[in-house]
Parts: structure tokens; sequence; C-alpha cells
């Protein structure tokens, strides 16, 4: 039977998405998104920080947001999340919130590319700038996955355009997912960041290109939702919690 | 939506009998969103158990027919391969455009996100090289620690359940003692379904999955994202293609 207990997500954005141009639209519609696909006993709450980067496209991007994606979700175990999900393609501090909480986190980058991993062969992701290659090629490696990793192919736009020009958008993934299947010979795609993912496109792009086409947003409510029905939570000997020590 | 579970042998004709192929499917609905739509089905003319290589093989094109057989009345939106060695998981594939789901690829792709690097138990010390070759196809290698037998027939799993428990929990000490697991895969689908996979978990305080818990999670997501394996990867067998298209022609 249905069990009546609530499903509780915490949606932690990396970025001060809200302090953005348009950005508290752009929130209301990654709102209205994510709750399309909502199983019937799952709530979910956004948490926006107040400082940091307004889009993540870099190393140096993600170190600043890592101290405020670990605040949100050192808060969420607090307030009795079920589990969280990190909203960036890089997973800025999967690592070490999983060390210090003890309920599951879920990296959206990471989630989506097991998942490709497991419906194809030749993985190709599609990324907003020619920079994203190198830092997705860190993140295979640190997957293990290099064997199934195909290529990274660009859409040479910022993320904070992106997400506002939605048509634009959908004609250069077509463009460069052609060119990930075509020319790098990928099977699968993987939509490399979260303001691709919110314009809800993927099945365009799926339905043109034929191939599946993962959208790291679905994956990761999904894998949320799963991991708290099996009740399983990252392994504490894989990440082992921090000492309580002075920080300086 | 219906979501089959397809076991790859002959449950209702072997030691096991109907009575367990309910269990599980009452297990399985349990753990499901959507109850009503979780059918279990097996194969009247294979095997009783899978635990050789042979065995995998031997039973994968009786599996496909069976499979096609049921297409014939069951709308189908995905398939669980009802065993850990996932036998044809790429056969399966190329016949059918709906997601067909291998326990182990799922699972071990799970592991992944819980852990660094996860140990199998498997059945056999005869089999421990078809666990690890599944591991490689995947390209999971660094993600293996370890994969052990229980050494007890999967007809015999669930004979005696506190034997079962302690030679499992056992294997688990061992796991994460000395091969530095930090997950356990429960490697056969009767261990999964054997209902102790929390009491290891307890146990060892590392996540133990449940292969079939997993696959039919796997299954309502790939089902909610509108999402199956890509056709380049597994393409419709192109000279069977043709003859069921000269066959249609003639017909």
């Amino acid at each position: 039977m249905m069990t009546s207990k609530k499903i509780k997500i915490h949606y932690q954005f990396a970025t001060a998405k809200g302090k953005t141009q348009g950005g508290s639209v752009e929130i209301k519609k990654r709102e209205n998104f994510i709750s399309k696909y909502l199983g019937v006993d799952t709530s979910v709450k956004l948490s926006v920080p107040n400082k940091g980067p307004g889009s993540i496209e870099t190393e140096y991007d993600e170190a600043i947001a890592i101290p405020n994606v670990i605040k949100g979700i050192i808060n969420a175990e607090k307030n009795k999340f079920d589990v969280a999900i990190i909203s960036c393609f890089s997973d800025p501090g999967l690592i070490a919130c999983r060390e210090k909480v003890s309920i599951p986190v879920i990296g959206s980058g990471e989630n989506s590319i097991l998942l490709a991993g497991q419906l194809g062969n030749q993985i190709s992701i599609l990324s907003p700038l020619s920079e994203n290659k190198e830092t997705f090629k860190n993140k295979i490696m640190r997957l293990g996955l290099e064997k199934k990793y195909c290529s990274t192919r660009s859409i040479n736009t910022k993320v904070l355009s992106l997400a506002k020009d939605k048509k634009s958008t959908l004609d250069k993934l077509i463009k460069a997912g052609k060119k990930a299947i075509n020319e790098d010979g990928a099977d699968i795609l993987v939509l490399g960041c979260m303001s691709m993912a919110f314009h809800d496109i993927t099945e365009v792009v799926e339905k043109k290109l034929g191939v599946p086409v993962i959208n790291p947003v679905k994956a990761s409510i999904l894998m949320a939702e799963s991991l708290v029905k099996m009740k399983l939570v990252h392994s504490k000997l894989a990440y082992p919690t921090p000492a309580k020590k002075i920080i300086y | 939506m219906s979501i089959v579970y397809l076991v790859p042998g002959n449950m209702t004709g072997g030691p096991y009998g109907l009575k367990e192929l309910k269990r599980r499917e009452k297990l399985l609905k349990d753990w499901s969103f959507n109850p009503s739509k979780v059918k279990v089905y097996d194969v009247p003319n294979g095997g009783s158990s899978i635990e050789s290589s042979y065995e995998e093989i031997a039973s994968i094109i009786p599996a496909v027919d069976r499979l096609s057989e049921i297409t014939k009345y069951e709308n189908i939106d995905a398939v669980i391969l009802g065993c850990f060695g996932d036998p044809g998981l790429d056969v399966f594939r190329e016949m059918f455009d709906f997601p067909i789901i291998g326990p182990a690829q799922t699972s071990m792709h799970t592991a992944c996100q819980l852990g660094h690097k996860f140990s199998v138990i498997t059945i056999f010390d005869s089999m421990l090289n078809m666990a690890e070759k599944q591991v490689h196809e995947y390209g999971l290698d660094h993600h293996l620690a370890s994969v052990r037998a229980i050494n007890i027939p999967v007809l015999e799993l669930l004979k005696d359940l506190d034997v079962t428990y302690k030679k499992m929990s056992k294997l688990a000490d061992k796991i994460v003692n000395e091969d530095r697991a930090d997950a356990i895969l429960l490697g056969c689908m009767t261990m999964s379904f054997s209902g102790l996979d929390k009491k290891i978990e307890k146990k060892t305080g590392i996540p133990v999955l449940n292969a079939g818990r997993t696959s039919l999670k796997f299954a309502e997501s790939l089902l909610s994202m509108d999402l199956s394996h890509s056709k380049i990867t597994y393409p419709f067998p192109p000279k069977l293609a043709k003859t069921q298209k000269e066959k249609k022609k003639r017909a």
C-alpha cells in the first residue's frame, strides 16, 4: 500500500539566483518544473543562498559557492528533511556535505552521469561553455567512468543568458547534440547545466536526436525519492563524519 | 503502466514454487509507488536456478521468447530481469524498446553514489569471476572492493534463514574489515528477497543494496522520466528486422 509518510526533499541551489536579473521569475519557474515531477507523497523546498555567484562556470565559482551549499544542507538535516539535492551540475560541496550530514545528498551531475551509464555506452555532456570540458573530465575521472565517457560539447553560451532564451538554447543544444552523435560517436546525452534542464525542452531534443537525453533535475528528484523509499543513505565509511574542531 | 519482473527460469515448477513467486510479487508491490501495476512472471521451460555462465546463457533465449509472448497480452512499460547476472541484458535491449533493467547494473551504479567501493556477495566461489566480469563490462572497475561467495546454493538460501544470515554477516564483517568496502550488494535475487538486507546493514553500519528493490525504484524512475536505453547502442538485429519485414509483406 501507499505509505502516508511524506518524503521531504531539500533542493539546494548553489547560486544566489534570487539576486540575478530576473532571478525571482527563474526561481518560480524552477519550482513549478520540479513540482511537475514530484511523486504524490513528496514535497520539496527550494533553498536559495543570499550570497555567492549568480552562476557556476568554473572551479573558482564553485569554491565560492560551496560554503553556502554546506550551510544549507546542514540546515536541511536539522529541519528534518529526508534527503537533499545539490542543484548544480558541478556538484559543488557534494563530498563535504556527505561527510557532514546523515541524510542522503544527491549530486545532480554525478547522478545523471551514473544514470546515463546504464542506458548507453558513450556518454556526451552538453555544456554551456567550452571551459566546462576540464571540470567535467575531472568529474568523470573521479567517478571512474572514463571507459564510458565520449565527449563534452559546448553550446558557447553563458549560463545566465541561456536561462533567458529558450528557443536559441534549444537550437544550439540540437546542433551540439548532433555533433556529439555524428562526430564523437555518442549514444546518450546529458544536459550539463541546470539552466538547460529547467527549460523543459529535454523531450524535444530527444525526439530530434533519437538518443536518450538525461535531464539532471528530473533524475535527481527521482533518485531522492528512490533512496528515501529504500531507506538508503551514503556509507559513513566512505564519507566519515569530520571530527569537531575549532575553526580559527 | 505495468512493470514486469521476469524470473528467467522455472520458479513455479521448482522447489520454491508458485508461493515464492507470489511472495516476491507482494514484496515488489509493497515497495512500489503503484502496486497494482507490478507483475511477476517466470519462464516455464527455463532452469531452476542460475549458478554458472552456462546456465546464464541457456536462460536467455527462452526468457526472450517468454517476454515476447507476454507482450501479446500485457501492456508492458518496463521489465526487470530477475537474476543478478543480468542474463541477456544487451539481448533484451536489442529486442525490446521499453526499458530493461538489470539488477546488478542498477545496484552497482546506485552503490557508486553511496560509497567509493562496493563488494558483491555471490553464491559460489566458482562464480566470483562472473561477478568481476560484470563490473568490468559496466566500466566500474575502480569501484569494486571485492566479490565474496556465501557458498549456499540458491535453492537452499531460504531453507534456514538463520544459517543464511550467519554466513552472510560473517562475510559482511570480512568485507568491511579486510576488503575495505563501504557498501554491500546482495548478488543474487533470492538473497535480495530474503529480507536480510536491513539486518546486515544495521550490523555493519554500511549501506546494503537489495537488488530487487533497487531495480523496482529504477524502473519507476525511468518511467517517470520517459527514458529508455539508447537504440544506437542496442539496435534491433538488422537481419531479423529484414526477415520480419518480408514475412509481413508476404502475409
